[in-house]
């Protein structure tokens, strides 16, 4: 029971790393529109 | 007055660096067996000199040691321990840590030079460091015809220098002694995930294992769905995945990154560099349950507003230089802008552009902000180079401190505190070791710039050329190349082992060698 609650947790844990990484792209995303709409 | 360091001294640091070496020899038993399955007859003889020259070289140096150690001890009873129990203080896991990775880099170099295709040692060290630094500058020659078995050595080197190459003794090769905290700080990690470093050794394994097999396992469907067969494409997995978790920057084809030109490979790369960015100690915590740390420590906070901000300012350069990149649309800007500024901000060095159109395309305000990227590096206890983002964020801490005693009325106390893994407290001493090392990569920055001006190279490329390699990036905007000057190559060698152990072991090493020749 016990490893199984550590396999999860370290999965969970991949989750949320892989999250802020594909939440940064995002972000970058909408920084490239941005510097492209605007008139520099 | 400088003593001279005895000769039991040295015997120390001499018998317990042989050993590293041995675990060293070790590690190559992996490309071996690649040669002996692929049929490389060559590349299997390269490797299996290297391992007998390892071997013969390391036996011999400790026994050595050991002989020099017991006449020592003999005469002034200096040391009453036997070598073999005696703990190192830290001055001696200091300067192991520097002379290992130097050893590394030779011995490492030794299979790639018998290759052929470098055209000197000292090009072969150069790959050699920058494989173990996890830096990704190159100097092969030919490299899309190089043998598996020698394309993967190079990467493998990112994986054993990304961890550490004392981890790699400490994990697995040599048993565990109270001196190997010393030497695991030397390496630049000076945070334990655990309280024993063994297990932070292993636990750091078992973090790289796991993506690993995940990380790979995705590259090598995205390789086999874009046509490449099955064993090809595992090749390349593993080979890239090394190069990315560990932000290395190594491709086994010569043109990195482009020569796939696929989202896929390009988006799992990107997580990936990203995750190799991130502090072990995070690792563990984010593993065991304490998935909020990611949203308030210091370190990502920062590092996802440090990307974001350069990133804005290398965007507006490519757009008011007039660059393909800005005109060519969102995609293509996002692509080639932003796959470059992560690449280069997590220490990573892959590329999706040509070396050449970074130097002559890129303008000077975009560059800059690669620059800045480049410098500031990744979280502290991970992979990458440069400053790190927890000094940057007590950095910022301290300034905002500083602002509110001016601001506040003078008796009022003001205490500044940050999160990182738990409530720190800002001290002086604190403020202080994170400025003095911003100031050490500052002076390395600008040494290996200098030395790019004096060899003909303008300001800007050689100040990138210079960040790229003290920051352990391998970003290049065309100066590192086969025919640049050997002082240059030694220059940046220098930069690339000096940024990626943080100074410390470097400069205990340099008092160490002053106190052999001017102590008493």
């Amino acid at each position: 029971m016990e490893s199984k609650n550590k396999i999860f947790n370290s999965m969970l844990g991949i989750v949320w790393e892989v999250s802020y990484a594909l939440a940064l792209m995002l972000a970058a995303a909408v920084i490239c529109v941005i510097v492209l709409l605007v008139k520099i | 007055m400088i003593l001279r360091p005895r000769a039991e001294d040295i015997a120390v640091i001499g018998y317990h660096l042989s050993r590293i070496i041995l675990g060293l020899g070790l590690t190559m038993l992996l490309p071996l067996g690649c040669a002996f399955l692929c049929g490389e007859r060559g590349p299997f003889l390269d490797f299996l000199i290297t391992i007998e020259i390892i071997f013969v070289s390391g036996l011999l140096m400790m026994q050595v040691c050991r002989a020099v150690y017991e006449s020592g001890k003999k005469k002034a009873s200096a040391y009453e321990k036997s070598i073999d129990s005696l703990d190192p203080n830290w001055m001696h896991g200091m300067i192991m840590v520097a002379l290992s990775w130097l050893a590394a880099m030779i011995l490492g170099a030794i299979p790639l030079w018998l290759s052929g295709h470098w055209i000197s040692f000292l090009d072969a060290c150069f790959e050699s460091m920058s494989g173990f630094a996890t830096t990704g500058l190159s100097l092969a020659q030919d490299l899309d015809h190089l043998s598996l078995t020698h394309n993967l050595w190079r990467h493998f080197t990112m994986f054993i220098g990304g961890q550490g190459i004392v981890v790699v003794a400490l994990s697995f090769f040599v048993k565990g002694f109270s001196g190997a905290f010393r030497m695991y700080v030397g390496e630049a990690r000076d945070e334990r995930v655990l309280p024993n470093v063994i297990n932070t050794a292993r636990f750091i394994w078992g973090v790289s294992f796991t993506y690993l097999a995940l990380g790979t396992a995705a590259l090598w469907a995205v390789g086999m769905k874009n046509g490449m067969g099955s064993g090809r494409a595992l090749f390349h997995g593993a080979c890239i995945f090394m190069a990315a978790f560990d932000t290395g920057g190594f491709a086994p084809q010569s043109q990195n990154m482009l020569y796939y030109h696929n989202y896929g490979m390009e988006i799992i790369t990107a997580v990936l560099m990203v995750i190799g960015a991130i502090n072990f100690r995070l690792h563990y915590h984010l593993w065991t349950g304490n998935r909020r740390e990611l949203l308030r420590n210091i370190e990502m906070r920062v590092l996802f507003v440090s990307i974001l901000a350069t990133f804005i300012v290398t965007a507006v350069g490519l757009k008011t230089g007039g660059s393909s990149y800005a005109s060519g649309g969102f995609l293509v800007l996002l692509r080639k802008g932003f796959y470059q500024l992560l690449s280069g901000h997590t220490g990573t060095g892959f590329m999706t552009v040509y070396a050449e159109q970074v130097g002559k395309e890129w303008s000077d305000l975009s560059l800059v902000g690669m620059i800045c990227a480049m410098a500031l590096g990744g979280a502290v206890s991970s992979t990458t180079g440069g400053i790190k983002m927890l000094r940057i964020g007590i950095i910022a801490e301290a300034f905002v401190q500083d602002i509110k005693k001016v601001i506040f009325p003078s008796r009022a106390m003001v205490e500044q505190k940050f999160h990182h893994i738990k409530e720190v407290f800002l001290e002086d001493k604190t403020v202080r070791a994170s400025l003095m090392v911003t100031l050490a990569y500052i002076i390395l920055f600008g040494i290996g710039a200098l030395a790019g001006m004096l060899c003909g190279f303008g300001f800007i490329p050689s100040l990138f050329e210079s960040t790229s390699a003290a920051a352990n990036v391998g970003l290049s905007c065309g100066i590192t190349s086969v025919g640049m000057p050997a002082a240059l190559k030694v220059i940046y060698i220098f930069q690339m082992w000096a940024g990626r152990l943080e100074f410390i072991a470097v400069f205990t090493l340099a008092g160490f060698l002053l106190a052999a020749i001017k102590g008493k």
